[in-house]
């Protein structure tokens, strides 16, 4: 049974290809959402068991979203990814609830299932 | 002349004339032999005397010499009688000399030297005929030829001519004639030039002469008319005339010498003895009444005349001379009289003796009067002097009344000068001046002191005082005499100085404190105190004016005791007050009563004690920024001109607050520059993060999905390759955007006019009709075309954004060394620097080079940026 994920970026192309990619390693990627508040009321609506999640959004950053969701209980786990290094967060990651920071440029299958582990 | 030649001269004539008798009385020719011989020898006599005697007196004098040879040539003439044919023969070839001798002698006196070219061609003339012409009448003539019958033979005859002898006969005598005529006309001439001195000299002996050359005329034309030989009686009579009247003369002169010298004594004697009475006693004596006296005044080694006037040599040629007067071997006086006295130096010697003491006599006089004449012409000078300076002259007595007062005292005091001839000093000009008195009666007066004259208006002069004592001729002190300089303006002028060089010493303080960029705080504090304190002011404040309206007073500096408007007080300009009126007439104000004020404010300020205050606007940028006020609690108590002087250091308060709004706007503008450098790098980072970094992460990724894709599905891996490809494409398209948008490339490789046609192609194919309408081709100073670019690219953009124009047009020009940028559409309008950072950082950067931004933006009126940048 393939994992469900949610894609939140606001960059198209990092969407289609990510969508392809994660597919193309055995997820299901059951939605996309583009800002911090369509991907709280999606990652509600969906109920996905991992949500990609960009940092930078244009509305509010990525460990806010995170923190908005897990205090609201989800059982979602939420990988959060960036273009920029993981190291330019240091601990902002952990204390977001989050289960773990994957770079864009290494995104994959094994790495989210890693993080899952 | 030896007194052995003189001697041998006697024997001589003595022997010449007894001969001259014997051989006269002895000729069968003479017809009254004995008379006639002692006639001849008498008038031979009287010529060698007289000449002789006058030689004795006078051996320089040559008209003695003159004379006696006269005699010799008588009686060498007389040997004409004889019976012997040897000495007749002599004697007829001596038969004229005398004649010329006797004419040398009269035109020689009275000096025995022809004086003249006439005389001289005369006397010449003379001894030619009467030598020359005689002897060849002697080598032609027998003497029965020239009406002598009874003659001896003539032994010197060498060719006889009897026609000959007579026609050379009448020639001689012709010339002889004319001479004779000649000598009678100088005779007359001299005479008539004469001085009365001169004539007097002249008289016995040209008179004498001027008869008998006359006589000689007479007979000498009667034998050339009548052929008439010469009676020789008659001539011996006539030329026995000469010697008498040479002796007469002579004889005259000397008795007169001794009668004038007599009459001298006696008119000198008779008259006053006055120095006129002695002149003219010497004028009359001497026959000069042109005759003048100076007197010897050994101090000054000069003559002068009766009145103690200097008197000079007379001038060369002026027939004027002069002699010394002695007496006791000094010189006391000088006589300047007719050149012709000195000819008689006898006369003027003995005139000169006589009168000696009398000279001497009035020499002193004269000195006394010439003394006194300079004391006087002293004393005028030192009067004149006094009258006509600038400077007070005063004499005070011994009781301190005024002797003497310039008019110099009479003007600055506003007295008339008769009246302070004899008013006390002390109650009229000074009462303080007791002791001067004391001191002046001690003498004891200080040489120079300083105090004041109160003028007749109750002005107080300070008068600088130079004071000496006077004495009488005891050498007791009588009173003193001042001279004053009036040094009021002075020692005014001098306070004002002071006063000047406290203000601006207090002026340079304050500016030195606005050079130095201090904050306005401390510039107002310092300044309201300098003001205050230089202007004698009770306090001292600053009003802001304030659009509303209002004033805004800050604080400011009060003397201990005053009470001080507050600072935070808010006044109202429309009522009455030293601000109000400052803002009103926008200059120095002065407000010499607050009770000419009326109102509220007016009133409250009247409470707090103040009563009068002077104002001056402050200005900032050419508009009026507020007010300095300085206030008093008296009333008129600010000077004449204090507003002005006070409107220095509210010019000093406008300098430091446009330094202190220059500081500020300055770093605003550097703040707003580090800001828009942030800010663009925030933006270049946002742009690389979403742009290109996020296709080269989609790349990356896309790569990785084509590689496992490869092997199990390579159609899908070539669409996914291909996908990639596209979005490097487009991540290099954004990356040459965002390397322009920081700086194009081809600005500073090929300037500003091709990188704004790329700007404006580019902006054509987004579909906004740019049109260029100039663009320079010359090169500009890189900053230049950098500030140019990006006013074209912000305007640009700006259209783009906000404008909504159809058209847009660029021109960039150069103008009066300025670069000129011109962006104009006819968009919506309505830009406001003020708001968006783009056009308020393009004014920043173009600020920075000196340059001008304006942004004409009328709502739907277009919008219009011009930019001037200095590229000189």
């Amino acid at each position: 049974m393939p994992q469900t994920v949610l894609i939140v970026d606001d960059h198209p192309s990092f969407r289609s290809t990510a969508k392809i990619l994660l597919e193309s390693e055995g997820f299901d990627v059951i939605g996309e959402a583009t800002d911090g508040a369509s991907a709280i009321e999606a990652i509600h609506r969906l109920g996905p068991e991992v949500v990609l999640l960009d940092v930078q959004l244009p509305d509010m950053d990525g460990f806010a979203v995170a923190r908005a969701v897990m205090a609201n209980g989800t059982k979602s786990a939420i990988v959060l990814t960036s273009s920029r290094d993981g190291a330019d967060f240091g601990s902002l990651v952990f204390e977001s609830g989050a289960r773990g920071f994957v770079p864009k440029g290494e995104l994959s299958g094994e790495a989210i299932t890693a993080l899952l582990r | 002349m030896t007194p052995r030649i003189r001697l041998a001269l006697w024997v001589t004539g003595t022997v010449a004339g007894l001969f001259s008798a014997i051989v006269v009385a002895s000729s069968d020719r003479t017809s009254h032999p004995v008379l006639t011989g002692v006639l001849i020898a008498v008038v031979g006599w009287a010529f060698i005397v007289g000449g002789l005697i006058a030689l004795e007196r006078r051996p320089d004098n040559r008209f003695g010499l003159l004379m006696a040879a006269e005699g010799f040539a008588w009686f060498a003439a007389t040997l004409g009688a004889s019976d012997e044919a040897w000495v007749f023969s002599v004697g007829y070839l001596m038969s004229s000399l005398y004649l010329a001798v006797l004419g040398h002698t009269i035109l020689a006196y009275p000096t025995g030297r022809l004086q003249d070219r006439a005389s001289r061609t005369i006397v010449t003339g003379a001894y030619l005929i009467t030598t020359l012409g005689t002897l060849f009448v002697v080598l032609l003539a027998r003497p029965a030829d020239l009406h002598c019958t009874n003659c001896p033979e003539n032994r010197l005859i060498a060719f006889h001519s009897p026609g000959g002898a007579q026609a050379l006969n009448i020639l001689l005598n012709s010339v002889g004639l004319v001479l004779c005529v000649a000598a009678v006309v100088l005779l007359a001439r001299r005479w008539r030039a004469a001085t009365p001195a001169a004539r007097h000299l002249l008289a016995p002996v040209l008179g004498t002469g001027a008869v008998v050359i006359a006589a000689l005329g007479v007979q000498t034309a009667l034998q050339l008319a009548f052929d008439l030989p010469m009676a020789q009686l008659t001539t011996n009579l006539i030329f026995g005339l000469i010697p008498l009247g040479f002796m007469f003369g002579l004889l005259r002169s000397g008795l007169a010498r001794s009668s004038a010298v007599g009459g001298l004594i006696q008119d000198i004697g008779r008259s006053s003895g006055s120095p006129e009475a002695i002149r003219a006693a010497l004028g009359a004596t001497l026959n000069d009444p042109g005759l003048s006296v100076a007197y010897w005044i050994p101090e000054k080694e000069q003559f002068v005349d009766a009145d103690g006037v200097p008197v000079f040599d007379p001038a060369p040629g002026s027939r004027r001379t002069t002699t010394a007067v002695e007496y006791h071997g000094a010189v006391v006086a000088r006589l300047e009289h007719d050149i012709a006295l000195a000819d008689d130096p006898d006369l003027l010697q003995a005139a000169c003796a006589a009168a000696g003491l009398a000279l001497a006599n009035a020499r002193l006089t004269t000195e006394l009067r010439a003394r006194l004449k300079e004391l006087g012409a002293s004393e005028r000078r030192w009067r004149e002097l006094l009258e006509g300076v600038n400077l007070i002259a005063v004499s005070l007595d011994l009781e301190g009344r005024i002797q003497y007062a310039n008019p110099f005292l009479a003007e600055l005091t506003g007295w008339e000068r008769d009246e302070l001839i004899g008013r006390d000093w002390l109650e009229t000009f000074n009462p303080e001046e007791r002791e001067y008195l004391e001191r002046m009666r001690r003498a004891d007066v200080l040489a120079y002191e300083e105090n004041f004259v109160t003028t007749r208006t109750g002005e107080r002069r300070t008068i600088a005082w130079s004071n000496t004592v006077l004495r009488d001729a005891d050498g007791s002190v009588v009173g003193a005499t001042s001279i004053g300089a009036d040094i009021t303006d002075r020692r005014t002028a001098e306070r004002a100085l002071r006063a000047l060089l406290v203000e601006h010493t207090a002026l340079e303080r304050v500016a030195r404190l606005v050079a130095e960029g201090r904050s306005r705080h401390i510039v107002f504090e310092r300044v309201t105190e300098e003001a205050g304190r230089l202007l004698s002011a009770a306090s001292c404040n600053l009003v802001r004016f304030r659009d509303d309206g209002t004033g805004l007073v800050f604080g400011g500096w009060g003397e201990p005791g005053a009470n001080p408007i507050l600072a935070g007080s808010v006044v109202a300009l429309d009522d009455d007050s030293t601000a109000a009126r400052v803002h009103d007439q926008a200059g120095p104000v002065r407000v010499d009563s607050y009770a000419e004020l009326e109102g509220d404010l007016a009133q409250r300020v009247r409470e707090t004690g103040i009563r009068s205050a002077i104002g001056a606007p402050i200005m900032v940028g050419g508009s009026m920024w507020g007010a300095l006020v300085a206030f008093s609690l008296e009333e008129g108590s600010f000077p004449d001109g204090a507003e002005h002087r006070l409107a220095a250091f509210a010019g000093l308060v406008g300098l430091a607050i446009a330094n202190a709004d220059a500081r500020e706007q300055l770093a605003a503008s550097r703040a707003r520059i580090v800001a828009a450098g942030d800010a663009e790098r925030r933006r270049l980072e946002r742009n690389l993060h979403d742009g290109a970094q996020q296709r080269l992460v989609s790349l990356s990724l896309a790569l990785r999905l084509a590689r496992s894709q490869l092997k199990k599905d390579p159609a899908t891996a070539e669409d996914t390759l291909a996908a990639a490809s596209d979005e490097l494409n487009l991540a290099l398209a954004e990356l040459r955007d965002l390397a322009r948008g920081i700086h194009p490339a081809v600005l500073s490789d090929r300037g500003l006019r091709p990188a704004l046609e790329g700007l404006t192609l580019r902006m054509n194919e987004s579909g906004l009709d740019v049109e260029v309408e100039d663009l320079l081709d010359q090169r500009l100073p890189e900053q230049v075309e950098v500030a140019a670019y990006y006013v074209v690219a912000e305007s640009l953009a700006n259209v783009t954004k906000y404008a909504a124009a159809d058209r847009v047009s660029v021109r960039v020009m150069r103008e009066n060394g300025r670069a000129v940028v011109e962006v104009q559409d006819d968009g919506r309008g309505g830009a406001d620097p003020g708001r968006g950072s783009g056009l308020r950082g393009l004014l920043d950067r173009i600020e920075a080079l000196d340059g001008r931004l304006s942004i004409q933006s009328p709502p739907g009126g277009g919008t219009t940026i011009r930019a001037e940048i200095p590229c000189a």
